[in-house]
């Protein structure tokens, strides 16, 4: 507040009327008195203000002091508490605020750039040399979106190494704040190196043996065009029987060459990348039937049926390479005929797919056969190079062992996909059910394809005399609703494995000669 | 109604003015500094001038008459009602009795329908200020003006003295009620005091027995505070009054101040309760803003204006005399600039009863100016 000067000096106009004695004069050492007395008043009273001023002060400041360390007390525990975190963390973590400066640097920080906390925290990222990236502001800011990078980072001992950086930007108390997470991936990056440098090595020297084998194979050629030409002119010249039968196995063996050359030349093409498909209309109907009819005199006279089951929509104009489609399926029909003895060989042919003009589609073929068939062992490598069921197999029918490995890569080029099913046990039995008379039938429950159960169904619908053949079950089952699930197969007995004759003569007793009177219930039951 | 005035000549009572005493006085209110208030010839020659009027006194740290302030002295203001009435009471403080209970006492036997004020004048080391206002409060109502102070012993706080209708003695405590339907008691209370430096907690007390603040001992803070002054306390104490509130920020604050010190406690006697866990701050002053708190308390009382024929009661805290020197006048001049051409008569004293400007509610003050004004409607 603001007090307007008094208009006159209050306290000397008091000391002047107390001075005044009662004959109205003024005792002048009285005044005076009483103006020292004023004056030291004032002063004490200052002093004492002056005194209680800075007292204040200081317990202001002390109050001061112990709020600020109290709040650094804080905000250690709370360091102490981030720290907790970050070491669990286990890759190495880097904490910047907004001017780049280190904040936090983890244990694993300090073991991957060999740097004491102590010596980097507070100081710019960008002076500490730990990376080969001068401004890592920049960098974070350019990296941040992507969810991880490869930094070059080094040592005080300019040890150089890999480290896979993550940032994350984030606000704490209004302060923006990079938390880099970093692992050394050097030795991931070495192994790494290794397998492409092993890989590129691989490649390498396939395409040379590639490149050998084209080469060779076309070079081979050359001289055996002139052997068979030679050959074949010989046969001409009016050789005895032993000359003439000599001139055959050198012509079929330099076909059979011929053959093994030109599945090389193609295998090396597509190795070497260079298989390059034509796609040209085509219909697939008349594409198979005229390939299966290249079969038919051989199959005629292995005495062999050859049926081919052409779906209507085969009628369809296709797009694709038809001299690469006919060489996979010569190979696989050639292969059928080959190595069938009796019965048939079958090609099924459909498309899949959406109706519609310019639909995609996809062609079905199926070859079957009542051939040998591929021992279980021998149906993973069919498809592999210079591999045959039976290495025996060349002696016997001759091949190159690349055909199927061939048809393999030429559908895979086409964007489809050739395997092999075997069909064998239940079939055979149902086949064999319908083909010829039987007193009885010894059905093993679990065969592959079709189980026994499913196989005894088939027989009992195929009609007439044969569907009413004695069927006796083999089956390590023997629980009685499995019997019983049997029974309503159409299995008339059954004995279990292991076999003991004697059951199976009293089956068989049992189900052939049954007495009159007994009821079949009961005989499956015993 | 008619007041006036008188000072003790050193041989008899004379008018302020110089005008001659009124004959007769329904009631007469003397303040005496602590050398005179012992003796008995003072009120002996006021019982002879106004046989019939209630006569109440006490001892002092100072007395005001008419716009000045004064030492080693005797006032007296002498008025007569026109219609109204007054009666006194007096309890004596009985060791080990409750101050509240003897407030009650007093209170219950001058309660009356057309009880319109109570001014009382009580011991001033004895007594708990705060305990007599609560049993005083706890009988009267609200709307009765309790207004007063403690009596004083100049600086020294060793012995006060307290009369009714007799010469002043100690351990007394003398209520006077104002009766009538044409009274009408002002009041307003002001310090202007101003607090400085941290709050701190009240962490040990006892009613008025101030132990610890913040955990150390009181009496350690005073005299660091007090520096030189130290060597005169109690007295030099008052010097730092102390300002409390129930929690920081609270609008309800107290002034306490010191009436003496406990060496071998380190403990700080007050005038009134210092409750535990409550809020502390130190105060200071200086004398032009001691006498705006004066200024403004007489504003408070005046408020429904004023007429010569007023009488004005000013309680003053004895810490204000101490701080304010020679300048202490200040703060009665201020006064009468604001109150006008009023007969004033007052004391300075161990503590202010007034009711609190901001609840209301009577409360024992200290480190203020407490104005009373008594005024009968014509």
């Amino acid at each position: 507040m603001v007090r307007p000067p008094p208009e006159r000096h209050r306290l000397l106009e008091r000391q002047l009327r107390k001075a005044r004695n009662a004959a109205g004069q003024i005792d002048v050492g009285l005044l005076l008195d009483m103006v020292s007395a004023a004056y030291s008043e004032q002063d004490e009273s200052r002093s004492l203000h002056d005194h209680a001023m800075r007292l204040m002060s200081a317990e202001l400041s002390q109050l001061n002091a112990a709020v600020r360390s109290e709040a650094s007390a804080e905000a250690r525990a709370t360091e102490e508490r981030l720290y907790a975190l970050l070491e669990a963390i286990g890759d190495g973590v880097i904490v910047l605020d907004g001017h780049s400066n280190v904040i936090a640097f983890n244990s694993a920080a300090e073991a991957m750039f060999d740097r004491r906390r102590a010596d980097v925290v507070g100081l710019p990222f960008v002076e500490l040399g730990l990376t080969s990236h001068g401004d890592i502001a920049h960098f974070i800011v350019e990296k941040m979106q992507e969810s991880s990078t490869e930094v070059e980072c080094q040592r005080p001992s300019g040890e150089a190494f890999t480290a896979e950086m993550t940032v994350a930007l984030m606000t704490v108390d209004r302060q923006d704040r990079a938390v880099t997470l970093w692992r050394d991936i050097t030795a991931r990056k070495q192994s790494e190196g290794a397998l492409r440098q092993a890989r590129d090595e691989a490649y390498a020297a396939n395409q040379a043996k590639s490149d050998f084998l084209a080469t060779m194979s076309h070079e081979i050629r050359t001289p055996l065009n002139g052997i068979l030409g030679t050959a074949g002119a010989l046969a001409t010249t009016g050789l005895n029987p032993d000359q003439s039968q000599m001139v055959r196995v050198m012509l079929e063996s330099g076909d059979l060459l011929t053959a093994i050359l030109s599945d090389i030349l193609d295998l090396a093409k597509i190795e070497a990348g260079r298989l390059e498909l034509e796609s040209a209309p085509f219909e697939p109907h008349a594409v198979l039937g005229s390939v299966i009819e290249l079969y038919r005199s051989s199959a005629e006279t292995k005495g062999l049926q050859l049926v081919a089951q052409l779906g209507e929509g085969m009628r369809m104009t296709a797009l694709g390479d038809v001299a690469r489609i006919r060489q996979v399926l010569q190979n696989l029909l050639s292969n059928a005929v080959k190595f069938t003895a009796e019965g048939s060989v079958e090609l099924r042919a459909w498309l899949e797919g959406e109706d519609g003009e310019g639909a995609a589609h996809q062609l079905n073929v199926e070859i079957l056969d009542t051939g040998c068939g591929v021992p279980p062992e021998a149906q993973a490598r069919l498809f592999t190079r210079f591999s045959q069921a039976d290495s025996s197999t060349t002696r016997r029918f001759g091949g190159t062992g690349l055909g199927l490995a061939l048809c393999r890569e030429l559908v895979g080029a086409m964007g489809g996909d050739i395997g092999m099913l075997e069909r064998e046990g239940g079939e055979e039995a149902v086949r064999a059910a319908a083909a010829a008379d039987y007193d009885v039938v010894l059905m093993d429950i679990h065969m592959p394809v079709l189980d026994g159960l499913a196989a005894t169904r088939q027989i009992r619908a195929l009609g007439g005399r044969r569907a009413s053949t004695p069927i006796i079950a083999v089956t390590a089952e023997a629980l009685p609703e499995q019997i019983e699930r049997a029974r309503r197969a159409g299995i008339d007995n059954h004995v279990t494995k292991p076999i003991r004759p004697d059951r199976l003569l009293e089956a068989l007793t049992e189900t052939l000669c049954p007495p009159a009177n007994a009821a079949p219930k009961r005989a499956i039951a015993s | 109604m008619k007041a006036t005035v008188m000072r003790w000549s050193g041989a008899a009572w004379k008018a302020l003015d110089g005008a001659p005493a009124p004959a007769a006085a329904d009631l007469v209110l003397w303040f005496a500094a602590p050398s005179l208030a012992k003796d008995p010839e003072l009120y002996d020659a006021l019982r002879r001038n106004f046989p019939v009027a209630v006569i109440a006194g006490c001892s002092t740290g100072g007395e005001i008459i008419g716009n000045e302030a004064s030492d080693q002295s005797a006032v007296a203001a002498v008025v007569s009602f026109r219609h109204a009435r007054v009666r006194g009471m007096r309890a004596d403080v009985a060791p080990g009795g409750s101050i509240t209970d003897l407030g009650a006492r007093l209170a219950r036997t001058l309660a009356a329908p057309d009880l319109k004020g109570v001014y009382v004048l009580s011991d001033g080391v004895m007594v708990n200020g705060t305990a007599l206002v609560d049993g005083l409060t706890s009988v009267l109502p609200r709307e009765v003006v309790v207004t007063g102070g403690l009596a004083g012993d100049g600086a020294d706080f060793q012995q006060t003295r307290v009369g009714l209708d007799a010469p002043l003695s100690p351990s007394a405590v003398v209520a006077v009620g104002f009766y009538g339907e044409g009274l009408r008691m002002g009041w307003g209370s002001a310090g202007g005091w101003e607090a400085f430096g941290p709050e701190r907690q009240v962490t040990a007390s006892e009613f008025n027995i101030l132990l610890e603040l913040d955990g150390k001992p009181a009496l350690q803070l005073y005299r660091e505070y007090l520096g030189a002054a130290a060597a005169q306390l109690p007295g030099s104490a008052l010097l730092f009054p102390l300002v409390i509130r129930p929690e920081p920020g609270s609008a309800y604050d107290v002034v306490r101040t010191i009436v003496g010190v406990d060496e071998a406690r380190q403990a700080l006697v007050f005038a009134g309760d210092v409750p535990e866990g409550w809020s502390a701050q130190l105060m200071r002053g200086s004398p032009d803003n001691l006498a705006d708190g004066a200024a403004e308390a007489a504003r408070q009382a005046g408020q429904d204006g004023g007429d010569g024929d007023s009488l004005a009661l000013l309680v003053s805290c004895i810490g204000r005399k101490l701080m304010m020197g020679q300048r202490v006048s200040d703060e009665v001049e201020s006064i009468a600039e604001v109150l006008g051409d009023v007969a004033m008569l007052g004391f300075y004293s161990y503590g202010e009863i007034c009711p609190h400007g901001f609840t209301g509610a009577c409360t024992l003050h200290n480190q203020t100016m407490t104005v009373t004004l008594v005024r009968e409607a014509a």
